[in-house]
């Protein structure tokens, strides 16, 4: 193991399934301390049983990060739970896609408050202790990096036909970690952006009658038609998708001592998959 | 009635089957968010998804040996950890086999206390001080009827029974003050699988078939049957409620009139 995270505490929202858990499985994994969170329950549960029967050090505070007050509360709840926020991963995310003449305004700013408003809320909500503490850190002479990984898509970077609202959201989370990364160099914070091509979660499940994620009261289609799952053959240069733990890699990274010098980049994870 | 249960954090211990699984199942009902234990992981998981299919509930499970004091502490930090608070713990464990006391070995006396006492011990030690600090809690621990009028032929029940319901007055007595209920639920003869164990085992030594045992116990019993494990859950589950706020340090049976001391 060439770095551990033991005494780190990392926040990773959308953590209950899909490659969200696959990160929090594996900064556990590397001694840090983790803060779950999603809106559905039930998954989250999982997740923590499976961390904590792994041996890792495991909180969860389940909850919908795109109510205006939530982030604030999450934050805090990762503070006072381990005494400290160092990783920040913003995960959480899903896929409401259409047509850009049959996207609904709802359908539209449900993507940019999950893959940006609530991320830029999450960072504001940390910025307080972020900033006290590496004055504090700085004024003793010492250099702790802290980590933030926003999840960003290829959706985002080259654009994917129906993903209006996506694809803003996700390319919108890049300007944000190139802006926080200024930002927030001054106070020894690694921000960056890791971008998913074809990874294996049930956004990308086979699409079929009954491919629907419920969010908030709502139906909502998932999936990709068997013809694009099959593309991924060709199109692909590794010629196969992703799986959640190859995607986790990736941010295992950026959240790791051996990214201390990497700060506002775009890291694509697609297989080398680009259009 | 509203019994104020709503979002409360349960953890009921020894829970995959019999008493333990009905309070669970009582307590979800109410819209309690559950952390569950036992011993054996698939009995327990299987469950814990039977209870959150029929209503809803939040569900934690962990593989625990409730004699075993880390496990217990890390079950019960775990819940917190992911429950957020621990509001109700429901202490239980299996029984102790029923035996003469000539053919009682020290050992399992040992066991007994293990099992029975000390499991209880540790999860008071584990979530009193988080009660007392958050000014609300309730304890239960089930113990058994025996507390009320020992039974022939269970001697360790008898005896290591009576040290738990020593130890929940004297718990009710010092966390009182800081709105912490403890009290004692004594079962009588419930129909369970560990009752149609102990009958078999009974019949056995006495060389009769189980029914005639049952037939004994029923013939001993006011209501004149067995209880249903959920006559048994819905009284805890009203201890564990907000309606029970002013009772504490009690030893309460649900035996259908069993014992027959006036108290």
């Amino acid at each position: 193991m060439p770095f551990s995270l033991k005494g780190k505490a990392a926040l990773v929202t959308g953590s209950g399934r899909g490659i969200g858990r696959a990160i929090a499985m594996q900064l556990a994994e590397y001694g840090a301390s983790v803060m779950l969170n999603d809106i559905d329950r039930e998954p989250l549960m999982e997740a923590g049983a499976l961390i904590d029967k792994a041996g890792g050090a495991v909180k969860a505070f389940p909850g919908d990060i795109t109510n205006p007050e939530f982030p604030q509360k999450l934050v805090d709840a990762t503070v006072n739970g381990f005494g400290s926020i160092d990783i920040i991963v913003n995960n959480a995310g899903y896929t409401w896609d259409n047509v850009i003449q049959k996207m609904s305004d709802d359908q539209f700013q449900a993507m940019l408050d999950i893959h940006v408003v609530a991320p830029f809320r999450i960072l504001r909500a940390a910025s307080g202790y972020i900033r006290e503490t590496a004055k504090r850190e700085i004024a003793e002479g010492k250099r702790v990096m802290r980590k933030v990984v926003n999840i960003t898509s290829v959706s985002g970077v080259d654009g994917i036909a129906g993903q209006a609202g996506y694809g803003s959201g996700k390319a919108a989370i890049n300007g944000l970690t190139k802006v926080m990364a200024k930002e927030w160099g001054r106070y020894n914070v690694n921000v960056n952006s890791v971008g998913f091509g074809f990874i294996e979660t049930r956004l990308v499940q086979p699409l079929g009658e009954n491919t629907t994620i419920q969010m908030k009261g709502r139906s909502i289609k998932v999936g990709v038609q068997q013809a694009a799952r099959d593309a991924v053959a060709t199109h692909c240069p590794l010629g196969r998708a992703g799986t959640p733990e190859e995607a986790a890699g990736a941010v295992l990274f950026f959240c790791s001592p051996l990214s201390d010098y990497v700060s506002g980049e775009i890291l694509i994870v697609s297989g080398g998959a680009r259009s | 009635m509203d019994l104020g249960l709503k979002d409360k954090v349960a953890l009921v211990a020894a829970s995959s089957q019999g008493l333990g699984k009905a309070v669970a199942i009582g307590l979800a009902r109410e819209g309690a968010k559950l952390a569950l234990c036992a011993r054996n992981g698939d009995v327990l998981n299987a469950a814990a998804q039977q209870i959150a299919k029929e209503t809803g509930a939040e569900v934690i499970t962990k593989t625990v040996d409730v004699t075993r004091e880390e496990e217990v502490r890390h079950f019960v930090d775990h819940a917190v950890a992911m429950l957020g608070r621990i509001d109700i713990c429901v202490t239980n464990a299996g029984g102790p086999p029923a035996k003469p006391f000539d053919a009682t070995t020290t050992e399992e006396w040992r066991r007994a206390v293990d099992l029975n006492f000390m499991s209880t011990l540790f999860f008071a030690q584990a979530v009193l001080p988080r009660m007392r600090a958050q000014k609300w809690g309730r304890f239960i621990a089930i113990t058994s009827l025996t507390v009320k009028q020992p039974v022939d032929g269970l001697i360790l029940s008898n005896s290591v029974r009576a040290a738990v319901a020593g130890l929940v007055k004297s718990l009710a007595n010092e966390y009182g003050a800081h709105n912490v209920l403890v009290n004692n639920v004594c079962p009588g003869y419930t129909a369970t699988d560990r009752l149609v164990e102990l009958s078999s085992t009974l019949a056995k030594s006495a060389g009769v078939a189980p029914a005639e045992i049952e037939k004994r116990w029923t013939a001993q019993i006011p209501l004149g049957r067995l209880a249903d494990p959920k006559e048994f859950a819905d009284a805890v589950v009203f201890l564990c409620s907000e309606r029970a706020s002013y009772i504490t340090g009690q030893s309460i049976a649900i035996d259908g009139g069993f014992a027959k001391g006036l108290l």
